[in-house]
């Protein structure tokens, strides 16, 4: 779930006690497989901002690979996050092979392309274990990888990490309903 | 990757790899023998790097380096070594040698080639772009940024790019072969965004070159057209959403059949994954008769040339697609080893931090029959789609954003149009082909990712193509969601 800077500059966003977990266990994972080197893990709270399009979002999740560039010099305006989490809030139709065309993942997805600094974006199903990752292949470029299942794992296309799905879903009761 | 102050560096590295070529070849004979295959690969890169935004220089950079890697074999198992000192190198070797005989328990499989020896250098047409001054570099840019900003009031941000770099490498294998190749290659980006209120639209153009500095100079038409598009798209209605049949031009082609045929081609694709093996298999139709789909290194002067691949393989060209059937992939020496195929010399590098890799080179659909005004003949309702913003793919799929595009009506352009995707499964949309135009463009603009090792130069090219049933995507979204 995203929040826009426009509408929500402070506080999170409601979410369910699923989405909680995910984020939770996202955070753990992230910050014990890439906290510790040059990358730096930041919570749901932080916004990063968009220049070109003069305004900012709240991603769930995401990795700044060294020092955080800040617009203008303002703390609560940063620019360069390297990987960004969305976890979908609702039941999303996920990618399939027989489906005729790529799933539509717009939304914010689409503005924070423009982010130079960008190299991966990855949707979280909180109904389902089911994680898609897109990866910037070239400046404009990107591929798409999913993972189902709570037996695979994550490889994120930066940063070496390896998320394995039984972590990320850990306590993840997917008979709640979201 | 050591930077050196640049006149002195420049010729301080030329002289030391032309010492450390006897010394691979002594590492070659020394350790050759204790692995199956043994190659040593050393690179001098001299480039520039220049970014603006807003007309402002972000980045304004020249650099000159050396580094190389070691990769042996040893009963199929792989070792690999970079340094970027080369005092490091004998070290090296010792550890690849080392590494590939831990983990080689299988069988060494890699297509034999000739040992070659010999010196090449990719011929510049006009002015090597180590002899301009950045200075003169940054006013070029300086000069395309204005360009861009002075198209209309509405345009809120510019960017341009400007890269160059001029490698030298030398290739020696315990085989005997010994390589030294070299090339210049350019690249410039540009892109403008426009800004109404809560509406924004970008244009973008790239360029590059393997011949001449003179190619990226008076391009003032190009880059303009990159604000104009933009500014213009900022008033256009969005296409419905739907199945249409789609006129491409030939950059979308260009960008179609490197980017959702050709990686499956890469045989290293196919080799690692038997459902993609079986969906590419040799004699199967892909589409009509008249398609003919190619890659190849060898055709000269494009920004995927080159002599020798990074195995020393020579450069060939390889048909892919014959009268609509799959007729070839391509391959390292490793690829066609396991599959019994002929290497085609697509085994790449992105530099000596890497490992080669099966990479496309130029690829291209041939111009076909089909008249380019002639292609919107009989569309009572479709789409022409020009040029290209964004791509993802994944595997078949793939989806492009559309340059700028217009519905075609009753045989005829009609009004313009915005947010145009494309979409589909690139079987199917082979196999939707109904007519090749009879034009051709090469697209010189392409950098390739893959495996980590993105912006390998790449040309792509074709002609206009008709493709029926195409899901086309619209409707722009609402800023408020």
């Amino acid at each position: 779930m995203w929040s826009w800077g426009a509408k929500l500059k402070t506080g999170m966003s409601e979410g369910s006690v699923n989405q909680g977990r995910i984020l939770r266990n996202l955070m753990r994972l992230m910050d014990v497989t890439c906290g510790h080197s040059l990358y730096e893990v930041l919570p749901r709270g932080v916004q990063v901002w968009l220049p070109e399009l003069s305004f900012g979002v709240y991603p769930d999740l995401m990795v700044v690979a060294g020092e955080p560039l800040l617009h203008d010099g303002q703390s609560d305006r940063l620019l360069n996050p390297c990987v960004m989490f969305e976890i979908l809030p609702d039941p999303t139709p996920g990618y399939s092979v027989e489906s005729e065309t790529l799933p539509e993942r717009g939304g914010i997805f689409r503005h924070c392309r423009t982010i130079p600094y960008l190299q991966a974006y990855l949707f979280v199903h909180q109904a389902e274990a089911r994680v898609e990752q897109f990866y910037r292949a070239e400046e404009h470029l990107w591929g798409m990888t999913a993972q189902s299942g709570l037996d695979s794992v994550v490889e994120l296309a930066i940063t070496n990490a390896r998320l394995p799905m039984m972590d990320i879903y850990e306590r993840v009761d997917f008979r709640l309903l979201v | 990757m050591i930077h050196l102050g640049k006149a002195s560096g420049v010729k301080g590295m030329a002289e030391a790899i032309d010492q450390a070529k006897t010394r691979m070849q002594e590492l070659c004979d020394r350790w050759g023998p204790r692995v199956d295959y043994l190659a040593i690969r050393l690179e001098q890169s001299e480039g520039t790097d220049i970014f603006l935004r807003g007309g402002q220089a972000e980045t304004l950079s020249e650099a000159i380096a050396i580094g190389g890697h070691v990769r042996a074999c040893y009963r199929g198992g792989w070792g690999f070594a970079s340094f970027n000192d080369l005092e490091s190198l004998a070290p090296c070797v010792e550890a690849a040698v080392a590494a590939a005989r831990l983990v080689g328990h299988d069988e060494t499989l890699l297509a034999p080639i000739d040992p070659v020896q010999a010196v090449r250098r990719l011929p510049l047409a006009g002015t090597d772009p180590r002899l301009i001054p950045l200075a003169r570099k940054k006013t070029l840019c300086s000069h395309y940024a204005d360009l861009l900003q002075s198209v209309d009031n509405r345009i809120t941000t510019t960017s341009v790019r400007y890269t160059d770099v001029a490698q030298r490498v030398l290739l020696a294998t315990s085989e005997g072969t010994l390589i030294d190749q070299a090339w210049s290659d350019m690249e410039m980006r540009f892109a403008a965004t426009a800004r109404d209120s809560d509406t924004v639209q970008t244009g973008r153009e790239t360029t590059g070159s393997r011949k001449a500095y003179e190619d990226l100079e008076n391009l003032d038409t190009q880059v303009m057209e990159a604000a104009r598009r933009a500014v213009a798209a900022l008033d256009l209605p969005s296409v419905r959403g739907g199945a249409y049949d789609v006129v491409i031009d030939p950059i979308l082609t260009g960008l179609f059949v490197h980017e959702a045929f050709g990686h499956l081609s890469e045989a290293d694709m196919a080799y690692e994954n038997p459902d993609l093996l079986e969906s590419m298999s040799m004699g199967r139709r892909f589409g009509p008769s008249g398609l003919q789909i190619f890659d190849g290194a060898a055709p000269e002067g494009h920004r995927g040339s080159y002599f020798y691949d990074d195995e020393g393989t020579p450069a060939t060209t390889t048909q892919l697609i014959q009268d609509g059937v799959l007729v070839g992939r391509l391959h390292s020496r490793e690829t066609a080893g396991k599959l019994g195929e002929q290497p085609t010399g697509n085994a790449r590098c992105l530099n000596y931090h890497y490992s080669p890799l099966v990479r496309m080179t130029n690829t291209w659909i041939e111009r076909g029959t089909t008249p380019v005004n002639d292609l919107l003949t009989d569309i009572k309702e479709g789409v022409y789609a020009r040029n290209w913003l964004e791509g993802m793919t994944n595997g078949e799929m793939f989806t492009f954003t559309a340059g700028e595009a217009w519905m075609i009506r009753n045989g005829q352009l009609a009004e313009p149009v915005r947010d145009v995707t494309l979409s589909g499964n690139v079987f199917r949309t082979l196999a939707d082909i109904e007519a090749i135009g009879d034009d051709f463009f090469w697209d010189e603009s392409g950098g390739c990712g893959k495996g980590g090792q993105n912006g390998l130069p790449v040309g792509c090219g074709g002609p206009s193509l008709r493709i029926r049933n195409v899901v086309v995507g619209g409707e722009a979204e609402d800023w408020d969601e």
